[in-house]
Order: structure tokens, then C-alpha cells, then sequence
């Protein structure tokens, strides 16, 4: 195997004596794209944020690239790993010019313009996730799709080489999910993403993480862990799995809740 | 760029509105002294001496300081209400004023010998209580939600009242009126020493505002989204409000409470020249400082032979637009 690019070795975190994420344990190669997947409450959003250090574990080690997270000033991790994350409201109104700029603010230092190239990579951004003609339109105007890309366009400027993402193709319809999936596989980054549709993980992902109440149920290739049997005692649903014929990728699919054995 | 004005000709419009108003509001005054008489001082010699020191030792340090005045509230402002992500924010939600006019009230009671240093230092060691209180509280909830802070200086605001009330009533009615006609604000105060000691608390906050500029405007979307940009939220955050807190408490203490200016003034700009901190606090700054020079020509000028305090007048106009601001809420 590959050196890992980001590495967690057991963590842990806990609130109130609660654990939340229990001795997770996973490795993301280069390039690689790793979805989390599981149930609500599974601590998925948890995991994430153990991971960018939003949340400080309780116990274990994160590594990027080899050095331990914790030792990263704040900037430079900010210049290794972005994350697009659910749920912005902004109470004023920001054009999209607005948020793709912030992209910028981990390689500025104090006192520092934006120069050409600056702009020049705003507006390479905006061209790839196809919002050019919504430079200066307001975000909160936006469709979900449009707010995804607006925040990926971000990111793009950051120039990471992890990107995180948070329930990416939540809210939005079938199209949107495959655009946003496809656009960000396109970039050629470390991608780690927490999903629900187990077909769009198995789909996009390189491999998958099952959790379940904070612990990795199984982590392998989409053939491997999407097996009826552990789902069924994830989910608590009667499933099959098949192959899509499009796709040639695992198809997962759930009877109603009411023949659970 | 859509609607809004590019920073050039923005900066250009409003400078030269700047200057007008600077220039155009002198000719206003108690004293009969119109624009014919300023222009003999300014080209050739004024008619009779007392002009001059009308011009210059009464009307120009006024005129400078309701800009300044007007500047560093709505500046005050703009920065508030950007780092709590709330339009509503006001830094005299801080509990500045009632801060102020405890320290006010206070200093009236002391004895004459330190009377000399008195009135505006009284209301600054205030105002400044008034914002220890609001933070340490804060700092204790954790940053839990931004919405405490309004909170807080709400609740402190009326505790430092009801003890400026307590101290009115018990005190001795010359002294009360004196702190009573301060908190409604006005720029007879004024002179080129307090703009010595204003000018530069108002400008070293700006300045290091606009060095922060980039990483406030982070702010704008969420705490969580700054942070993963690799901002030091709650640092800086602390840093924006007592930039705010210095610059409001400042110019309370010259120009007692002149309410309103800094909730007011970013809302009418925001639209024309945009909302990100460099482009919202400058121009916010520039229209705040015109709207209070000509707030206190109204103040001095529309009853004859009498001043109306500033103060009465922003919190009128003030009060009426954040009404039809809730409205369009």
C-alpha cells in the first residue's frame, strides 16, 4: 500500500461523556476519493470535523502527509485541506464574487492585494463549476446546486490538496447529484465526502466507510462493503444487493420497514 | 460590477462629497455670518476679527468633529454588525452610553480639585466598564451564540442606567442637568483638544480593521466556514469588538449619546457600495461623518437663538428608519 496522504489512527472524540466517534480508524491515499456513509446519528459530521480539526479529538492521532494535524498552524492546514460543508445562510447579501474570494484568505498575508493572477483564479474557478454568468448575483438567490458549486468554486481557490465535503448531494435533485459528484472527481484531489445515497457512493467512491454509532463497521472497496448482510444489520432493513447495469457498480436496494426479521 | 459603484469613482463620489459638506456647513451658525464673509477670510482677510475666531475656533473644530463623530459610529457600526452577522447590531448595544453617563454622573460628585480632567475621561473609564462587563460575560458563555452579546449589553445597559437614575435623584439638580443634557448628545464640546484625543483612537481603528479586512470578511458567511479558511474566529472576533468599543466609547465621551448614526448609516450604503468590510467600513465612515455634519447644522440652525441636541435628532430619524427597516424584515 501507497503512503496514506491522511491517516487517523484510532480516534476518538466525546462529548459529555458520550461517544460520538469511537476509535475510527482510516487511511485516504492520494488522489483516492473516500465516502463515509451510514444511518443519522452514525457521528458522520462528527468524523468530518475530527478530521479538519474543527473538533479536537479526545484521543488518537490524525496525520497529513506523515505530520501529525495538531501541529499545522491553522493557515496552513487551511492551505492543505478545504471543506464544503451543509447548511449557509447568510443574513447579508454576498454575491458569489464575494464567497470565492474568501478562497484566498489562507494565502494572503497581512496588507496584501489581490493581484491579477488572484482574480485570474477566481474566474477559472467560476468557469469550472459553470457560474460565470452569477459572478455578482446574490448566494442566498441561489438554487442548492448553485450554492454547492459556488462553495466548491471556493475551495477551488484555496488550492488544497484534501477536499472535504459534507453531504455534498444533499437536497438536491438526481441531475445536481451527479453534476456536483462528477465536477469534484474532476479536480484530481484527495476527496473524503460523507453521502447518503449508498448508489452515488458506490458509483463515485474509491472505497467506503460504513459507520455505525461512531465505530467503522467495514471500510474496503464499494464491492465489499456494500454486502445485504451488513447493511441489513446497519439499516435495520431488508436489502438487496445486485449489480447496476449501467454502471457495473454494486446496486443497493431496501424493501418498507415492515419485514424486518 | 452589477449595481454596485467600482471602488474608484465610489471613493471619488464620496470625497468630494465629503468636502462639500465640510466646506457648506460652516456657513452655517447662531452668529450672521454667511458664505460672502467666508470667502473675504479665505481670500483676502476677514471683514472684522471676531469672524475669524468664530470660523476657526468655533465652527471649523464642531464641523470636524460631528465628521469624526458621524465617521467612527457608522465605521463602529459597519464592523459590528458585520462580525455578529446581525444588521440589527449597534455598538451602543454595548452598554457604552449608560457606561458613559454612569461615569458622568460619577464624576460629578467628585471634588473640584480633579475636576479638570472630569467629564470625558469620566464617561470613557465608563463606557469602558460597561464594555468589560459585556465581554467578560461573553467570554464565559463561550461565543455560544452571537446573540448574547446584544443580549448582554441590553441587560448592562439598564443596570448602569437604574444606577445613573439612583444617583440623579439623590444628587443635586445642577449637576443632574448637566449629565443629562450630555446624554443627549451634543457638539458644543467641541475643540481641537478633544480632536487631538479622538483622532487618533478613530484612525488607529480603522486602520487595523482594514489590515484584518480579508479575514473579517470570512466572518460574513459563518464561524465554521471561517475557521476551516484558517481565521481565528474567537480572536478575532474580540478584536473587532473592542475596535468598535474604543472608537464608540471615544467619541461618547466628547460628544455624549448620539444614537442611531451607526445602525443606520451601513444599511443605506451597503446596497450602493457593497458589504465586504474594507468597501462597507470606508464608505459607511464618509457618508456616517456628512450625515452627522448636517444633522448638527439642522441642530444649531432650525430654532433660532437655540441648539437642539444632536442626539434628539438621530434617535428621531434614527428610531423611525429601524422601524421601516423591520418592516421590510
Amino acid at each position: 500500500m501507497s503512503a496514506a496522504q491522511l491517516q487517523a489512527n484510532s480516534i476518538t472524540w466525546k462529548i459529555d461523556n458520550k461517544t460520538i466517534v469511537d476509535d475510527v480508524s482510516l487511511s485516504v491515499k492520494k488522489g483516492e476519493t473516500l465516502g463515509i456513509v451510514g444511518p443519522n446519528g452514525a457521528g458522520k459530521t462528527s468524523l468530518l470535523k475530527c478530521l479538519y480539526q474543527e473538533l479536537s479529538i479526545t484521543s488518537g492521532d490524525v496525520f497529513l502527509d506523515g505530520v501529525a494535524l495538531n501541529t499545522f498552524p491553522r493557515k496552513q492546514l487551511a492551505q492543505k485541506i478545504s471543506v464544503v460543508s451543509q447548511h449557509h445562510d447568510p443574513v447579508f447579501n454576498l454575491t458569489v464574487f464575494d464567497i470565492v474570494h474568501m478562497g484566498l484568505i489562507p494565502h494572503k498575508s497581512f496588507f496584501e492585494q489581490d493581484n491579477s493572477e488572484d482574480l485570474r483564479l477566481i474566474e477559472q474557478a467560476l468557469e469550472k463549476v459553470d457560474l460565470t454568468d452569477k459572478t455578482y448575483q446574490s448566494f442566498s438567490t441561489l438554487s442548492g446546486g448553485e450554492q454547492q458549486r459556488c462553495l466548491i468554486a471556493r475551495a477551488i481557490v484555496q488550492r488544497p490538496i484534501i477536499m472535504i465535503m459534507d453531504e455534498p448531494t444533499n437536497h438536491l435533485d438526481v441531475y445536481y447529484q451527479h453534476q456536483i459528484l462528477a465536477l469534484v472527481k474532476k479536480l484530481g484531489l484527495t476527496l473524503v465526502i460523507t453521502i447518503h445515497d449508498l448508489n452515488l457512493a458506490a458509483q463515485y467512491c474509491d472505497r467506503i466507510l460504513l459507520l455505525a454509532k461512531g465505530k467503522v463497521k467495514a471500510i474496503d472497496v464499494p464491492e465489499k462493503v456494500l454486502q445485504s448482510t451488513l447493511l441489513q444489520e446497519v439499516f435495520k432493513l431488508t436489502c438487496l444487493v445486485d449489480e447496476n447495469p449501467l454502471t457495473m457498480k454494486p446496486r443497493v436496494t431496501f424493501s418498507g420497514g415492515s419485514d424486518v426479521s | 460590477m452589477s449595481a454596485k459603484f467600482a471602488i474608484v469613482p465610489a471613493i471619488t463620489i464620496l470625497s468630494v462629497l465629503v468636502l462639500l459638506s465640510l466646506l457648506l456647513s460652516m456657513g452655517f451658525g447662531t452668529a450672521e455670518l454667511g458664505y460672502g464673509e467666508i470667502w473675504q477670510c479665505l481670500t483676502d482677510q476677514c471683514q472684522r476679527s471676531i469672524y475669524q475666531t468664530i470660523l476657526i475656533d468655533i465652527r471649523l473644530p464642531r464641523v470636524l468633529m460631528g465628521f469624526l463623530a458621524g465617521f467612527a459610529l457608522a465605521a463602529a457600526g459597519a464592523l459590528m454588525q458585520n462580525v455578529t452577522r446581525n444588521p440589527l447590531a449597534d455598538p451602543y448595544l454595548f452598554g457604552i452610553v449608560a457606561g458613559a453617563g454612569l461615569g458622568a454622573t460619577i464624576s460629578g460628585y467628585l471634588p473640584d480639585s480633579v475636576q479638570a480632567i472630569s467629564l470625558p475621561l469620566a464617561a470613557f473609564l465608563g463606557a469602558l466598564f460597561a464594555v468589560a462587563i459585556v465581554i467578560s460575560v461573553l467570554m464565559h458563555s463561550n461565543w455560544r451564540r452571537i446573540e448574547h452579546l446584544l443580549l448582554a449589553g441590553v441587560a448592562v445597559s439598564f443596570l448602569l442606567s437604574a444606577f445613573t437614575s439612583f444617583l440623579l435623584y439623590f444628587g443635586e439638580a445642577f449637576a443632574s442637568n448637566r449629565v443629562i443634557f450630555w446624554l443627549m448628545g451634543s457638539l458644543a464640546r467641541a475643540d481641537y483638544s478633544a480632536l487631538m484625543w479622538t483622532f487618533p483612537v478613530v484612525a488607529i481603528s480603522c486602520l487595523l480593521a482594514l489590515v484584518y479586512a480579508r479575514q473579517l470578511d470570512s466572518l460574513l458567511l459563518s464561524d465554521e466556514s471561517a475557521k476551516t479558511l484558517g481565521v481565528n474566529v474567537d480572536k478575532l472576533r474580540l478584536l473587532a469588538l473592542v475596535i468598535c468599543a474604543a472608537m464608540t466609547a471615544v467619541i461618547v465621551s466628547y460628544c455624549g449619546g448620539i444614537g442611531f448614526v451607526g445602525l443606520m448609516i451601513p444599511h443605506i450604503v451597503r446596497p450602493f457600495f457593497g458589504l465586504t468590510t474594507a468597501k462597507l467600513l470606508l464608505s459607511s465612515g464618509l457618508i456616517g461623518g456628512c450625515f452627522l455634519v448636517w444633522i448638527d447644522v439642522i441642530a444649531r440652525t432650525i430654532l433660532p437663538g437655540q441648539e437642539i441636541p444632536i442626539g434628539v435628532i438621530t434617535s428621531v430619524i434614527g428610531s423611525i428608519f429601524f422601524l421601516f427597516l423591520m418592516r421590510k424584515m
